[in-house]
């Protein structure tokens, strides 16, 4: 722990060096736009050489990796998707004239067809004629197989590996390759579309030390990576001998912007096309500029208040339940959300397949709270800790209005708001009593969401909630080939978890993309990651 | 002996508000503290009281500097938040002259290779630029006004030590303390009854000029992050939260707290210079 401290202290020291001779340079480079950002004068010079390029600015840049089987985070996750193909893919739906991406909807990607055996756990993959890697190598079995046993290796999509029960990836010819599950899996072919299971060329990771795609791209996908600094930006070159058609852009340029206003500013001048993390509180006034399209669409994201019944006075359902009759979803929607918000019924995201709100009979309540808490024993109230994420501004609202209304009923509680990594490094110990979270399901089903979360063995169930009902429940859904059959026990799962209440359901977030006019192709995901390859101007 | 005490305070309260400046460094001085005492008087909401149907309201006459994103008066907070800077400021200073002065004047009085190895402890924390070190310390400690506190202290410690250790180096040569010691006075009381009392006028000004960095550097912590925890109402976090509404328009979040910050850290620098002068025993600068 004391090391630990050091630690901080010294490379805090190291960080703000860095930084300070960041700040040296960019006053002696001449600055060509009027912002006075040296990174965005850059790309406005560059954006008038080439054609067309376009520009997006991120809010994160730091801690991701162009390898796509280490990839964990959004971004990285975006990158995977550029540079590599998967087996299968999301498909998209028209929907009021606009495309929008259905990450349920399994369509061929590099597979062009496949078979699944009556058993429901050999699944056979015909593979697509002609694919070439950016090398020029064909896709084939034997790139398959090497994708497959690489990524069971890796920390990120070996979890996944695990998750799906895979048991062997044999090739049966250059075009065929078998995959056998250690019991059926309805989710089998959504997992094989996520970026985790991506196929790289084997000919470029083999000759290279195994650390060479972190910052390299060996894939068969739309873009190829031209350059890559962590602190500021990435560039990504169109692929033009893409075998499903080359990008209508040449280059995509990915700026790393923290500062949200920042990123505001450059859409506004049309220094960056596209920026993403939008501040739902400026959306309105955003959508009023006549260059500008902002896209605001609800994703798989839910943000809830989890409570660890390990602690005092978390362990008494009645106490949990006054803290649920203490939500004011609504409000929160207008005052943090500022409607770019819907209300959180369930514990999982409406948008899931299954979803229900069934038994979640919660509304704001101040006498109904103050009578389970005098039933509770906690009549004169109690004290504790929220441990918030400074990442994102939202949720430290959120934490100042409950502790506004829970004072309400004598309850006192304390925001502790801590950086993102301390975050985490609490909620993953389930050291933290109560906590704002949020989650969105990479996957958009019940099976892959409640396995993370609220399964008592869930890697993410960071409240310890453990229901043997809902474990039983969890694990005849996963088994169950019908598919109404397994609605109706995702549905008893709801049920059940809202009657528990292990959280207090607080609203299901918009994701939110500011664009210039002139960009087009923009297809929503629900899972949050954005896909290059449609985008043109 | 009342009377021999009596005519020097007062030549120099004379000679100190000769000056126009520094009467308005102590004006501005004293209406901030009297605002920080009486703030739960004067302040006409709760510093937390949330109105959401008033939120991002400009200055009006209920809400004299407007409000913020939860309807909170930000006259309130700002009034609130004085008391946290008034208190932060002392405490730290505080810490620092507590720790500061005794190491300053062991090293200076006793000199040696203890004295050489606080001075060069000293040095070391002089050489990074007081912010930075500050950052560094309080985010090794942890977020937090205890770990804020503790940090700018930490940080003022080695001005003060350096500041003894000159006038201790000085004092100790003169021919009283060497009469002292003749009789053989211990080092305790000379330390506390000879020198110390020799040093104040120096040390005052320090810990003018002092209180105003304090402020400046908690300000700024709060701002990063690494102050008061939400919801606590503080300069600092006040214009930290305030930032995001500057391009939507919002003004008074960010400028009013920043005014508090310069009139309250102006105040303290046009009060320390101020007795500089007029502690300054050759008068060498008699300007208004």
């Amino acid at each position: 722990m004391k090391s630990k401290k050091i630690l901080v202290f010294i490379s805090t020291l190291l960080v703000i060096m860095l930084l300070s001779a960041c700040a040296k340079s960019s006053n002696s480079q001449e600055s060509a736009t009027s912002s006075g950002e040296p990174q965005v004068s850059t790309t406005a010079s560059a954006k008038s050489s080439a054609g067309s390029t376009i520009t997006i600015a991120y809010s994160q840049g730091a801690g991701q990796t162009m390898d796509p089987h280490d990839a964990g985070d959004l971004t990285s996750a975006s990158y995977a998707f550029a540079l590599y193909d998967q087996l299968v893919t999301s498909g998209t739906e028209e929907k009021d004239g606009k495309t929008v991406g259905r990450t349920d909807k399994i369509v061929p990607s590099l597979a062009e067809s496949w078979k699944i055996s009556d058993d429901l756990t050999t699944y056979t993959f015909v593979l697509h004629d002609g694919v070439k890697f950016q090398s020029g190598n064909a896709v084939n079995a034997d790139a398959v197989v090497y994708s497959f046993e690489r990524a069971k290796d890796k920390g990120e999509s070996g979890s996944l590996y695990t998750l799906a029960n895979i048991k062997s990836v044999t090739k049966i010819d250059d075009k065929t390759v078998e995959f056998k599950l250690g019991a059926p899996n309805h989710l089998f072919l959504k997992y094989l579309a996520t970026f985790s299971f991506s196929i790289v060329d084997p000919s470029v990771a083999k000759s290279n030390p195994d650390d060479y795609l972190t910052q390299h791209s060996a894939g068969s996908g739309a873009f190829i990576l031209e350059k890559w600094d962590p602190a500021t930006e990435a560039v990504f070159v169109a692929n033009k001998n893409y075998w499903k058609g080359a990008p209508k852009v040449d280059k995509v340029v990915i700026k790393y912007v923290a500062e949200a206003s920042n990123r505001e500013l450059f859409l506004d001048k049309g220094d960056v096309d596209v920026a993403l993390d939008i501040p739902a509180k400026d959306v309105e006034s955003l959508s009023k500029k006549d260059n500008l399209t902002i896209s605001s669409q609800s994703s798989n994201r839910i943000v809830y208040l989890g409570m660890n019944a390990k602690y005092k006075p978390f362990d008494q359902l009645k106490v949990r339940q006054a803290i649920n009759y203490m939500i004011d979803q609504q409000k929160l929607i207008k005052d943090v959300a500022y409607n770019q918000a819907s209300p959180l019924k369930s514990s999982i995201s409406s948008k899931s397949p299954a979803f229900t709100s069934e038994g979640y009979e919660y509304k704001y309540d101040l006498d109904k709270a103050k009578t389970l808490l005098k039933e509770a024993g906690y009549e004169k109230g109690f004290t504790f800790d929220l441990t918030v994420n400074s990442s994102t501004q939202d949720y430290e609202d959120i934490a100042v209005l409950l502790k506004a209304e829970l004072e309400k009923i004598g309850v006192t509680l304390n925001i502790n708001k801590v950086a993102p990594a301390q975050y985490r490094e609490l909620i993953n110990k389930k050291s933290a009593a109560a906590y704002l979270g949020k989650y969105t399901s990479l996957v958009n089903d019940p099976s892959y969401h409640y396995g993370f979360l609220l399964d008592s063995k869930g890697a993410s169930n960071y409240t310890g909630y453990s229901s043997k009902v809902v474990d039983d429940l969890l694990a005849k859904a996963n088994v169950e080939p019908d598919e109404a059959k397994r609605t109706e026990l995702y549905k008893q799962v709801q049920k059940q978890i809202t009657a528990d209440s292990p959280w207090a359901y607080l609203y299901e977030s918009n994701l939110i993309a500011g664009f210039n006019k002139d960009v087009q192709g923009y297809i929503f995901y629900p899972d949050e990651i954005i896909r290059f390859s449609s985008l043109y101007k | 002996m009342n009377r021999a005490v009596w005519h020097p305070i007062h030549a120099f309260l004379g000679k100190l508000l000769q000056r126009r400046l520094v009467f308005v460094g102590l004006v501005l001085v004293l209406i901030w503290v009297v605002l920080a005492l009486l703030a739960p008087w004067l302040a006409p909401y709760g510093p937390d009281a949330i109105h959401t149907e008033d939120k991002l309201l400009p200055p009006n006459a209920a809400y004299w500097f407007g409000t913020d994103n939860f309807g909170r008066d930000i006259f309130s907070r700002i009034l609130y938040g004085a008391r946290v800077t008034v208190w932060t400021g002392m405490v730290s200073i505080g810490i620092a002259c507590a720790v500061g002065i005794p190491l300053g004047a062991i090293a200076g009085y006793f000199g040696g290779k203890v004295g050489n190895f606080i001075m060069r402890v000293m040095d070391t924390l002089l050489a990074f630029p007081s912010l930075i070190l500050a950052m560094a310390l309080a985010a090794s400690i942890g977020p937090g006004l205890f770990g804020a506190l503790l940090a700018v202290g930490i940080v003022a410690i080695p001005e003060f030590a350096r500041l003894m250790y000159g006038q201790t180096v000085v004092i100790k040569e003169k021919e009283f303390i060497e009469a002292s010691r003749a009789i053989g006075v211990r080092h305790k009381s000379i330390l506390f009854h000879h020198i110390l009392p020799n040093a104040v006028a120096p040390l005052i000004v320090q810990i003018t000029l002092g209180l105003g960095s304090a402020v400046l550097i908690t300000s700024s912590l709060s701002f990063l992050g690494l102050g008061v925890k939400p919801p606590t109402a503080e300069w600092g976090a006040m214009i930290s939260y305030g930032r995001n509404y500057i391009i939507s328009g919002e003004w008074w979040m960010t400028v009013f707290p920043g005014l508090a910050i310069a009139t309250t850290i102006f105040g303290f620098i046009l009060l320390g210079d101020g007795l500089r002068d007029a502690l300054d025993p050759h008068g060498r600068t008699s300007k208004k």
